[in-house]
């Protein structure tokens, strides 16, 4: 910048000198130098501008505007004296007059098709942005596939380790496409996401902070999910890969995570893994979210489609949670537990009993076993 | 893995044997659907892209179709194109989705467009088999996933309570009211003056119990009303999804244009 206007201010003094010496009066030769100064400068400008524009920079900087409209107005105020060393005030004046009249109309004339220039830009920017995340999903989403695929021939003789691992891509995968890349084990935020804290991090204070991806990260592939129908996917997806049993999960409404709601879905992840270790397929898993209000209006489909965004303001009064949890198993008697599985009995229902909320344990022979888990989230 | 859905159906199965057409962009995903279901069913056709699939549904008149949602071609609506443009052609084929996809915009658009049930491709044989079956005898199939993706889209309006009788344990002792048949079927007519908008406190327990990953003989047990009245109310379930304009469902149309 320095340099540029050194060489303008050279030339503007070489302009000066030159017309001094042909003879053109003080004003006018001063005019002159002032329309020229005033148009390099301006030019200069909008290259500034420009490149700033395409490193990303959209708003032009103070200083940027504040040259802008100078040079504009040394060039205008040049313009005006080299008239005025050729003809009287008010012929000038009256130019003048015709000058701006001129500029409004020519500006009235372009401004539609200057506006369209305007938000096609805007939105041709959105849509790059859009694709630079989704190409940086596609890395990690076809990092991931391969690495399984080449997992997959490695065990090819072992079915079950086979289907398990085919299970735990595909349910990825599609959630990453089609459902909520933020549920995803082991999330996309793994590598942009700055640190909120360590593995220590209160969940209920990320969850209140506007993470846009819902996810706080820290060191490592583990993201602390922020709202419940995270929470709940994430479980099942680590019980379902720990003990290659598929688990299915519906997630009905949303709601911010609570630390109330981490005792709760941890007690539902037991619940997971009794089903998965005891009882057997399909296994069901339903979370209801009841009574969340986001600006009056309920809190429905926040699990259909849109990531679960327009919770993250949910308050958390009066919301109620029930996660159900099925298998179609043999069943088993709750007070009559062999010894050693004292498990369910003691940790689920006492876990749901400490957090204020109730367990009620179904099973019956041939039927399965259902375990309903209800709460408040505060 | 989705639960079966209507084992009886199986038992009542008709003489004659259901004519499939199947149609799938994927060739090796096509054959292997075929070659599951080829000894239960009469496979009459089958088709990769949109314009395939029109003039093939229209020349074999099949009575169930296997429609995936994203086939290219014709104007891009794929499943749901294909859909709305056999309708004059094939007025009594069945549609049952079967896609890789669960977004629910592509659920939705196939869903309006008059498929009768949505399963996903990781189902197994049996499942499949079971779900043909319960389509071509005229009822919708409901996965779980597909119960929760109604129970969002319906939600009773705020501030009118769920009502919910305690399912489980509790429930099964008490005779409930609504228990006999007479008394359900009857207030399965009542409710088709109510609005399209929302769900009734029985349909909401019956999409509640399918989401809980109950079968249909289960909810039925748990209900204690027959499979054919939880067939009826996840088929009233169905068309409230086809012509409500509520919410989320405004947003789908008929079949997306893509660009």
């Amino acid at each position: 910048m320095g340099s540029v206007v050194r060489l303008v201010a050279l030339l503007a003094v070489m302009v000066f000198v030159v017309l001094r010496v042909s003879g053109v009066s003080v004003r006018g030769a001063g005019g002159c130098v002032c329309i020229f100064v005033g148009v390099t400068l301006g030019w200069t400008q909008m290259t500034i501008i420009m490149n700033a524009a395409d490193e990303g920079r959209t708003r032009p900087t103070a200083a940027s505007v504040a040259m802008t409209v100078a040079s504009v107005v040394v060039t205008v105020a040049g313009v005006v004296q080299v008239c005025a060393s050729l003809m009287p005030w008010m012929y000038v004046l009256r130019g003048l007059l015709g000058g701006v009249i001129l500029i409004a109309a020519l500006s009235l004339i372009v401004a539609p098709w200057w506006l369209s220039l305007v938000s096609d830009l805007g939105e041709e920017r959105a849509r790059a942005a859009q694709e630079e995340l989704r190409a940086d999903y596609a890395t990690q989403l076809h990092d991931s596939v391969l690495q399984t695929l080449a997992l997959i021939q490695m065990d090819a003789d072992d079915p079950v380790k086979t289907r398990a691992l085919a299970r735990s891509q595909e349910r990825d995968l599609r959630e990453w496409l089609y459902g909520d890349p933020g549920a995803v084990l082991g999330g996309p935020g793994r590598a942009d996401q700055s640190d909120a804290g360590r593995g220590e991090a209160d969940p209920a204070e990320t969850g209140t902070t506007q993470s846009e991806s819902g996810h706080a990260s820290q060191e490592g592939t583990q993201a602390i999910p922020t709202t419940l129908s995270r929470a709940v996917k994430v479980a099942a997806a680590r019980v379902e890969d720990t003990l290659e049993i598929p688990i299915d999960v519906v997630v009905v409404g949303d709601c911010a995570m609570t630390p109330t709601l981490v005792g709760m879905v941890s007690a539902a992840a037991e619940a997971m893994r009794n089903a998965a270790r005891h009882g057997a397929p399909p296994i069901s898993v339903y979370a209801e979210v009841e009574g969340a209000q986001v600006e009056g209006a309920q809190v429905g489909g926040a699990q259909v489609g849109d990531a679960a965004g327009g919770t993250e303001d949910a308050a958390t009064g009066g919301i109620t949670v029930e996660i159900f949890v099925r298998d179609h198993g043999e069943g088993f008697d709750p007070e009559h537990l062999p010894a050693g599985h004292s498990g369910v009995k003691d940790s689920i229902m006492e876990r749901m009993r400490r957090l204020g909320g109730t367990a009620v344990i179904d099973s019956r022979p041939g039927w399965g076993t259902e375990v309903h888990m209800t709460c408040q989230a505060s | 893995m989705e639960p079966t859905q209507a084992e009886e159906s199986q038992d009542s199965q008709t003489s004659h044997r259901v004519r499939v057409a199947v149609v799938d962009d994927h060739e090796m995903f096509r054959r292997g659907v075929i070659d599951t279901i080829a000894a239960d069913c009469d496979v009459v056709g089958q088709a990769a892209t949109v314009e395939e699939a029109v003039a093939m549904i229209g020349r074999t008149q099949p009575d169930v179709v296997l429609l995936d949602v994203h086939v290219p071609g014709g104007e891009g609506g794929g499943g749901a194109e294909i859909i709305l443009r056999s309708l004059n052609a094939a007025p009594r084929a069945l549609y049952l989705a079967l896609s890789v996809s669960d977004a629910p915009a592509d659920v939705g658009a196939v869903i309006r467009a008059g498929a009768r049930g949505y399963v996903t491709k990781t189902i197994t044989a049996a499942d499949l088999l079971a779900s043909i079956h319960q389509v071509a005898e005229g009822y919708a199939v409901f996965s779980p996933r597909l119960a929760g993706f109604v129970l969002s889209a319906l939600r009773p309006e705020t501030g009118v309570p769920v009502t919910q009788p305690a399912d489980g344990a509790l429930e099964r002792g008490v005779a409930a009211q609504e228990g006999s048949e007479a008394a359900s079927a009857a207030d399965v007519m009542a409710h088709d003056d109510a609005s399209l908008d929302s769900l009734t406190p029985r349909e909401q327990q019956v999409m509640r119990l399918i989401a809980r990953g109950y079968s249909y003989k289960e909810v039925a047990a748990e209900l204690f009303i027959s499979v054919k009245t939880v067939e009826t109310h996840v088929s009233a379930v169905l068309r409230k999804l086809q012509l409500s304009n509520r919410g989320e469902l405004a947003r789908w149309a008929a079949y997306r244009r893509i660009v």
